[in-house]
């Protein structure tokens, strides 16, 4: 594991690891194994054996967890977490929706997909008394907008959408998404954005001033008219954000607009990468850890999210996927790699950033359409 | 039971047709039906059909049509005659796919009939070399394509090391181009050559004999024997063509947009099942009206197909 | 792999011989313009995939640049047991839909090209429909029926939707291939005595056997290769190799994906040779 996460970083992270690998065993905060309970209802905080299935179904994005992590779940609780993946959040709600559940225990929604699953009654409440570890879990976490009492997620990752650009080619340094509107002409053809309807138009709209979540037909379509005058004049390619980093790694584009953990990857196979969370608003996201209706087994769920919560096995899932961790107990112990906590694009001071950090909140089927009509328009000038 | 069969013709035809006419009602015009009910109908506040039923999204598709002749020159002569967002993507696809189609069609002939003519021995093998790239991945091949085409891929550097100035290929239409043909290459090669192989070559001498040069004793013989994998072939390689998107859009950069795509994205980011299965819907009449003006043309006695 | 195909069609070029009617004595001219031709085609089919191979051995990330040989990508692979399930899955799945496939659509080629009745041209029409279907459409509303239906996804749910995708390329091409059959070669062995069984398989399947391997080719590769029907359909663990990748791609294409695509190459020209040496052992 420990070299996993270093190759995939690319980065001296393994001093980081061992140092967890280290602390792994003391710093446990929560009882992990409890001899197996009689009573039916499983006391809070310990973990009831008998109650446990001896397997587990998570839909996950691909590559969001460390093997390692799994293996030692089943090590402690002997439950085998069976894991598929999708890969848009839109792929997994419209299995769900047209077909039911097919058996997933857990599920990895983003922000807004978590109070689209909840208003189409999707999602099961949690029972918080089997997640003790919630607690080490970052307030700026919790009570958010998506589900504003927090009874039905529970933070997993989260990063932003930033821009990553080679300084050996781009003349100055890029810090607000205006000098990217004013692309240079010189370098047409060579900026990248991400392929995503509003983190696209997001884009046009902050610089114009508006909220990147604007539902008025008028400041969206001038966000489409800049960004069609912007693709005239700059050419930029429209991909999604892991081809954006491999683009710009082999030198075909020069900058573009990326998620963290790309931007991440890309810097690491190409130290003239500059990764910036532009300061004029950029979109941050956090993926949730979340128990589908129909689970097969809640519980055993609840257990399983409890251990992703626990201060050692959040640090080492964070290194090896390399995102940020919403736990604070984490970070507090230094158990996140240097790198990664020193890196302000990768764990940006919310408090600090404040307005200039936006949620996409998307799941409008009227304000939906506006955006897709006018990416259509872009993607068809 | 085989004496049942032999006996009577209809059973024999039930035999026959039984399992492929089931399978096709169940698992494929069923559930084509359902989605044909939803392009009718409304979406509820989550993007999802909803009763009540409406011509609305239909409507949506059309309703931008204007009537706006112009001439420009734009990637080649541009002649339109109407102007309108979805005319405007469902002509540029079956361009599109239709150039791909023809630039299949070019080299998998040669290719096939090279094929045909092997020793017998050897012609499955060659079946089998054309097949094997397809074993990988379809993503992956897709992104050893893009490698192939980067400005320090494998061919930019091969033209520097002949002293020759590298081109920019990746990202324009051509390199869409090559990803279509790329994967569309098995799909006309293998019913070609399904025809070519059973084709009679004494045909051309009898026909040379006769007179005939070598020109039209491939375009009188030659060619109609062979036209039902040619059709085939076309069909396989052209209508599939017309909803990809995933090659245009990695090939292509995303810097242009294709039907396919704006029909996945309704399923997908912008939640609209209805307008989604409008858009799908209409694809399918538009490509068999363009599949059947395509084959049809300079072919009317071809009773094999459509 | 590029080579490879070059060394054998370069030997075959001087097998070609012209038969001895001298037919193709006219078309000599021409022949090497096919050889060329062909030759290209197959560099062009290969250069790409011995790219993909070389890459499942660089130890950088992206895919963008090559940094240094290593087999850790492999190791990954064998360790990984989701990925090894996935590719099982979609080997079992591409056999059983290819078989499948190639029987109903033959059956139902033979039926189309032979006889003549009520609706044929219904049918005729409607098999061409699932090749003009948008991918995502069909597995949106497969996926509604199966619930609709109540049949639970798996293996089960996947085998039936590739079947049913597959079917319409292996009845053009069977079309193809029965398009001016020759049957007074089947009534010349019924009027000598065979029955209708041993017609059909000592001449009838014979005869149409190129046209059997070329559409089971076909649908193989179809089946193999799809994601966007699969990942509709699929059940909890049933997940088919290309869904899994799909699945992979916001993370990125990285060089355990090409490790795991180069394994199933290998594993498919495996399958295929054994299949071929099970077929020739059948004859003899």
């Amino acid at each position: 594991m420990n070299r996993r996460a270093f190759l995939r970083l690319g980065l001296g992270l393994s001093g980081a690891t061992a140092l967890m690998a280290a602390c792994g065993g003391t710093t446990a905060p929560a009882p992990t194994t409890a001899p197996a309970a009689d009573g039916p209802a499983p006391q809070p905080g310990r973990v009831d054996a008998g109650t446990l299935a001896r397997e587990m179904s998570w839909y996950n994005w691909g590559g969001y967890v460390a093997d390692s992590v799994i293996d030692k779940f089943k090590q402690e609780f002997g439950v085998t977490v069976k894991i598929d993946t999708y890969s848009s959040n839109e792929e997994m709600e419209a299995k769900f929706k047209a077909g039911g559940n097919p058996g997933y225990d857990l599920i990895t929604p983003s922000d807004y997909m978590v109070s689209k699953l909840i208003a189409a009654g999707l999602l099961e409440k949690l029972n918080f008394a089997n997640i003790p570890n919630f607690q080490y879990i970052d307030a700026g976490h919790k009570n958010l907008y998506f589900d504003p009492t927090n009874e039905y997620s529970v933070a997993y990752n989260w990063g932003c959408t930033g821009f990553a650009y080679n300084k050996t080619k781009v003349a100055e340094p890029i810090t607000n998404w205006k000098q990217v509107m004013n692309w240079p002409d010189g370098l047409r053809g060579k900026l990248g954005m991400i392929d995503d309807v509003r983190e696209l138009l997001a884009v046009g709209l902050r610089v114009l001033g508006y909220s990147g979540n604007a539902s008025d037909p008028k400041e969206i379509n001038a966000a489409r008219d800049a960004l069609i005058e912007l693709k005239r004049r700059a050419n930029y390619t429209l991909t999604d954000s892991p081809n954006a980093a491999t683009n710009l790694v082999a030198g075909d584009i020069f900058a573009t607009q990326i998620y963290t953990n790309d931007a991440v990857t890309a810097r690491s196979e190409n130290p003239d990468l500059v990764y910036v969370i532009p300061g004029d608003v950029s979109t941050v996201w956090q993926d949730n850890l979340c128990v589908p209706k129909g689970a097969p087994s809640q519980y055993t769920a609840e257990v399983f999210i409890n251990f992703l919560c626990r201060t050692d096995i959040a640090a080492e899932n964070a290194n090896a996927i390399g995102l940020a961790t919403p736990s604070a107990e984490a970070l507090r112990q230094g158990l996140i790699a240097k790198e990664l906590v020193e890196d302000k694009a990768v764990y940006p001071d919310i408090a600090a950033m404040g307005d200039a950090l936006e949620f996409l909140r998307k799941g409008d089927p009227e304000v939906d359409e506006l955006y897709q009509r006018a990416f259509d328009e872009i993607k068809a000038a | 039971m085989i004496q049942v069969f032999r006996e009577h013709r209809s059973l024999r035809i039930a035999g026959l047709m039984g399992p492929g006419a089931f399978w096709l009602v169940v698992f494929f015009l069923i559930p084509l039906l359902i989605m044909a009910v939803i392009s009718f109908m409304s979406r509820d506040q989550f993007g999802f059909p909803a009763p009540p039923f409406t011509l609305g999204n239909y409507w949506d598709v059309v309703k931008d049509i204007r009537f706006n002749p112009s001439i420009s020159f734009v990637g080649g002569l541009n002649i339109r005659l109407f102007d309108g967002l979805y005319l405007e993507l469902f002509w540029r696809s079956i361009w599109l796919s239709l150039v791909s189609t023809i630039i299949t069609l070019l080299i998998a002939f040669p290719v096939a009939l090279f094929m045909s003519r092997l020793p017998r021995g050897y012609r499955s093998l060659t079946l089998f070399l054309v097949m094997i790239p397809f074993w990988t991945n379809f993503l992956v091949r897709t992104y050893a394509l893009q490698f192939m085409l980067r400005g320090n891929g494998p061919i930019n550097t091969l033209l520097r090391a002949l002293g020759l100035e590298p081109i920019d290929l990746l990202f324009t239409p051509a390199a869409v181009m090559i990803g279509l043909v790329y994967g569309n290459l098995p799909f006309m090669i293998l019913p070609l050559y399904t025809s070519l192989e059973k084709f009679d070559w004494t045909m051309i001498e009898a026909a040379n004999d006769l007179g005939a040069n070598t020109l039209q004793a491939f375009r009188r013989v030659m060619l109609p024997l062979v036209s039902p994998g040619l059709v085939a072939g076309s069909i396989l390689t052209f209508v599939p063509a017309v909803g990809s998107y995933i090659t245009v859009e990695l090939m292509g950069g995303g810097r242009t947009n294709m039907i396919g795509y704006t029909i996945a994205q309704q399923f997908s980011a912008s939640v609209n099942w209805p307008f989604g299965s409008a858009l799908s819907l209409l694809m399918m009449i538009i490509v068999t009206i363009a599949a059947v003006l395509y084959f049809r043309s300079g072919r009317g006695e071809q009773r094999t197909v459509l | 792999m590029a080579s490879d195909s070059t060394i054998i069609l370069l030997g075959e070029r001087g097998e070609i011989k012209p038969k001895p009617r001298g037919e193709t004595r006219r078309f000599s001219l021409g022949r090497f313009a096919l050889v060329t031709i062909t030759l290209f085609t197959f560099a062009f089919l290969y250069v790409p995939i011995a790219v993909l191979i070389v890459f499942s051995f660089n130890s950088a990330r992206t895919g963008a640049t090559w940094q240094s040989f290593t087999l850790q990508w492999y190791e990954r692979v064998f360790s990984n047991a989701r990925i090894l399930e996935s590719a099982a899955n979609s080997l079992i799945v591409a056999v059983l839909s290819t078989l499948g496939a190639v029987v109903i659509g033959t059956l139902m080629a033979m039926a189309m090209e032979r006889y003549r009745f009520r609706g044929k041209g219904v049918w005729d029409g409607l098999l061409y429909l699932p090749v003009i279907v948008p991918e995502i459409v069909m597995g949106i509303s497969l996926l509604i029926f199966f619930a609709a239906v109540n049949i639970s996804r798996g293996l089960l749910t996947l085998v039936i939707s590739h079947i049913a995708f597959c079917m319409p390329f292996v009845y053009l091409t069977m079309r193809a291939r029965l398009a001016d059959f020759d049957r007074s070669v089947e009534e010349a062995a019924q009027d000598l005595g065979a029955n209708e069984w041993v017609t059909f398989r000592r001449i009838t399947l014979p005869l149409l056997m190129p046209g059997i391997i070329s559409s089971a080719l076909l649908a193989f590769t179809l089946s193999l290769d799809d994601f966007v029907i699969s990942f509709f359909v699929t059940g909890v663990g049933s997940q088919t190799l290309p869904v899994y990748i799909w699945g992979q791609i916001r993370r990125g294409i990285t060089p355990e994906i090409n490790a795991i695509s180069a394994l199933m190459l290998v594993l498919s020209i495996f399958l295929v040779i054994a299949a071929q040496f099970i077929q020739r052992r059948q004859r003899t």
